[in-house]
């Protein structure tokens, strides 16, 4: 079942188009990361995702064909904005009493569980507690829905190293736990090899790649050679950092024989120097032939 | 049961992906003696909850385990220890030391340092290995594979 | 491929929604402005029961004193009448009384979640928006409605000896919007443009400023113009009102034909005399000869109109009031759902 689906999904803001022409097809159990510079329309693709707005174009569904922002929808979807929203006058027994009235499910053992292990005391008022404790807050809310999908706009931006870690760990935890699915967005590419295991790139409203990251891995080398020898034609070059004598070259592999030749260093190239070629890159690469040997 | 006698710990910098590192530590593990045959490993929720990771890469590495034979998986129960590890004789160990020296003084003799032995060392124990793989059964069927995606 | 995610679905999902929960959600919302709501009534009642009460007293004394025509007599009726006329400093908190029950619970409400970003929270719950506001609207709505009713009730009770006085038109303007249906009428008026404020501007103070300002310019405008319209005014060419009726104009007519001022100064040049304002108020010129200038005009033929609303209109036109405000206050609500239902962000 996919978590994702959209077709040639749009979304217009006057005269500019935020997002623009995104089909996906995106596997449930995955934790995705949606990565793109500031302004890329990562946002405005959460907010169509969990119904906040509609789209101008294109169609999307979730949870295997479900509308997006239908109360079937609602109940499965889990959403922590950016920044965190939270009623800042209102305790954490308050907030936890409003989040169990709006909801038809709600674990409310779990979630006061978590906070007492985290010792975030019931009677503080949420606008008192740090960064780190408010976005635990935020994410114990969303987990006690033990939705089928979280999704996570920059959650981690306002974080220090060590909140950050608490709060992907608690995400991670939940996902070995409940088989929930995560779609996470970000403009940093730190840690990415580590928690993501689908990427989606997006740029100027446009997706450039959308990928499970094993497959990435396994259809990219970075192959280093001297300047002027014959390449092999089927590599497609995603990116050549040249000098006089020497260049190394990103390459996409095309088939089972490619390989390096004699002379030639190759190594895998890692997931962020991929999403960082990927949103340089100027033209709409083509879509990723996944590898059979990595489904 | 206590949990398993190893835990996992990442090293972010060192380029290894993480699934691999994982695998290495339960293989450095059983050489070493901390792992047995029936030890359970951590459990996937505990490993991914203290290292903040992935849990498709614990399960990546512990199918890798499981392909190499050295862990099985039980149902509602984890992933335990199947085999150890083949060791080698310490007399056998002695004696790829001793080629091993030899083989470093050629190379001081050719001109390389320290930096140039080890690139050297790396490329070629990378071909060895993907020669190896390919040489497999598991791997002759991966080329069969690709062959088709290829051909699409 | 639906239906299947269907019947997997929790059973909770067919269940009702549960009204009685959003109900906490609206109370915890609006509990503040309810005891702001109530601790505004509270000082207003205790002020104005207890003028009310001196009220009361100076009344009766002044309607026991006998005879009528005595000096004395007409004196406590003219201090009851200086004293009590006005309702003192407390004035202009009475008559926005309404609009800051109204404008208060009504603006925050979106202003809030869009200022803050909560929004994004609330509105991604499983009740989904549509439910949320609804169920933040209804209690609103009910909210402001009883206590402006039972603020009118309070005004009422206060100008009872006023009204029995005949000191003041039944339909004059600081107490009958305060009063009976019309006060509902304008709590709701000023709920629903609170709301619709809040879903404009995005922010609270500015909200709160604009529901406020615009009804104040509603309130001036139906004060000043159409309340006097509400139903065609009566004329008569008696001189005396009845206290309680409200006058609206006045002209004078010759010969059935309404004349105008230019004419009836031409007139009374013949006695010096110029009129002011085309009523009842004249100045009188150096050469004028003491005769009564209305007496001289209707011994010429000349009548008096006087235009007015009797008191005995005074609950239709309340029905009136209530009716175009709360059908405003509707169709502003019906906007607003409309809104929040076609986009959020």
């Amino acid at each position: 079942m996919n978590i994702l689906e959209t077709e040639a999904l749009g979304r217009r803001y006057g005269g500019t188009w935020a997002l623009r022409d995104c089909s996906l097809a995106i596997p449930e159990g995955h934790l995705v990361a949606l990565v793109g510079p500031n302004g890329a329309g990562k946002t405005t693709l959460l907010n169509i995702l969990v119904g906040l707005t509609g789209a101008t174009t294109g169609n999307v569904s979730v949870l295997g064909g479900i509308p997006v922002g239908s109360p079937a929808a609602l109940d499965a979807i889990a959403f922590v904005a950016q920044d965190m929203p939270l009623y800042r006058h209102l305790t954490v027994a308050d907030t936890l009493h409003l989040t169990r009235n709006l909801n038809h499910d709600f674990d409310g053992a779990y979630a006061r569980a978590r906070l007492r292990d985290l010792g975030i005391a019931e009677k503080h008022r949420a606008g008192k507690l740090s960064g780190g404790q408010q976005a635990q807050l935020a994410l114990t809310l969303a987990l006690a829905r033990h939705p089928r999908l979280l999704v996570l706009d920059e959650p981690t931006a306002p974080l220090d190293p060590l909140a950050r870690h608490d709060f992907m760990a608690t995400v991670m935890a939940a996902m070995a736990e409940d088989g929930l699915s995560v779609i996470l967005s970000s403009h940093g590419l730190a840690e990415l090899e580590r928690v993501a295991d689908y990427l989606v790139l997006i740029a100027h409203g446009v997706v450039r790649l959308d990928a499970p990251v094993d497959d990435l891995v396994a259809r990219h080398r970075v192959v280093t050679g001297p300047v002027g020898e014959q390449n092999d034609p089927r590599w497609q070059v995603v990116e050549s950092t040249a000098a006089g004598a020497q260049q190394h070259l990103l390459v996409r592999l095309q088939g089972p024989n490619d390989h390096v030749p004699d002379g030639w260093e190759s190594r895998a190239a890692g997931v962020e120097e991929l999403a960082l070629a990927y949103l340089r890159e100027s033209s709409v690469p083509t879509p990723l032939v996944p590898v059979e040997a990595s489904r | 049961m206590a949990g398993s006698p190893i835990a996992f710990r990442l090293d972010p910098a060192s380029g290894v992906p993480t699934y691999l590192q994982l695998v290495q530590q339960v293989e450095h593990a059983l050489v070493l003696g901390y792992l047995k045959p029936g030890d359970q490993l951590p459990k996937v929720r505990e490993a991914v909850a203290d290292l903040a990771i992935n849990p498709n890469t614990v399960l990546k590495a512990y199918r890798e385990l499981e392909h190499k034979g050295l862990a099985s998986g039980r149902p509602g129960q984890g992933t335990f220890v199947q085999a150890g590890l083949s060791q080698a004789t310490l007399p056998e160990l002695a004696g790829l030391r001793r080629a091993l020296l030899e083989w470093l003084a050629d190379a001081e003799a050719a001109g390389l340092d320290a930096n140039a032995v080890s690139a050297v060392f790396a490329s070629t124990l990378r071909d060895f290995s993907e020669r190896r793989e390919a040489e497999s059964p598991r791997g002759a069927r991966k080329v069969r594979g690709r062959t088709a995606g290829g051909a699409a | 491929m639906i239906t299947s995610t269907l019947a997997s679905a929790p059973p909770s999902l067919r269940r009702p929604p549960a009204w009685h929960r959003l109900l906490w959600v609206a109370w915890r919302r609006y509990r503040t402005t309810l005891l702001g709501a109530a601790a505004l009534l509270a000082v207003e009642a205790v002020y104005l029961v207890d003028r009310g009460d001196h009220m009361r007293s100076a009344y009766a004394a002044a309607e026991a004193c006998q005879p009528r025509s005595a000096a004395n007599c007409r004196f406590a009726f003219e201090n009851f009448h200086d004293t009590y006329a006005n309702v003192g400093f407390i004035g202009a908190l009475l008559v926005w009384t309404p609009a800051l029950i109204g404008v208060f619970a009504g603006a925050p409400l979106l202003a809030r979640e869009l200022e803050t970003g909560t929004f994004r929270f609330a509105w991604t719950q499983g009740v989904g928006r549509l439910r949320w506001l609804v169920a933040h609207l209804v209690p609103g709505v009910l909210g402001v409605a009883v206590l402006c009713g039972a603020f009118g009730v309070l005004v009422s009770w206060y100008d009872h000896p006023l009204n029995a006085s005949g000191i003041q038109p039944r339909l004059n303007s600081s107490e009958f919007p305060l009063t009976g249906m019309a006060v509902v009428g304008w709590g709701l008026a000023a709920y629903a443009l609170g709301v619709v404020a809040g879903l404009v501007v995005r922010r609270v103070v500015p909200a709160l400023a604009a529901g406020l300002a615009v009804w104040t310019g509603l309130a001036f405008l139906t004060a000043e113009v159409l309340r006097a319209h509400y139903a065609s005014p009566r004329t008569t060419t008696s001189q005396q009102l009845a206290g309680r009726d409200l006058p609206i104009d006045q002209w004078w007519a010759h010969g059935g034909v309404r004349v105008s001022d230019a004419q009836i100064n031409q007139a009374l040049q013949a006695i010096g005399v110029q009129s002011l304002d085309g009523g009842g108020n004249f100045r009188t010129g150096p050469g004028s000869a003491s005769v009564d200038p209305i007496q001289y005009l209707i011994a010429h033929g000349y009548s008096q109109w006087t235009s007015y609303q009797p008191a005995s209109r005074f609950w239709p036109f309340q029905w009136i009031e209530f009716g175009w405000l709360a059908c405003l206050s509707l169709l502003l609500l019906a906007v607003t759902f409309l809104w929040v239902r076609r986009r959020a962000a």
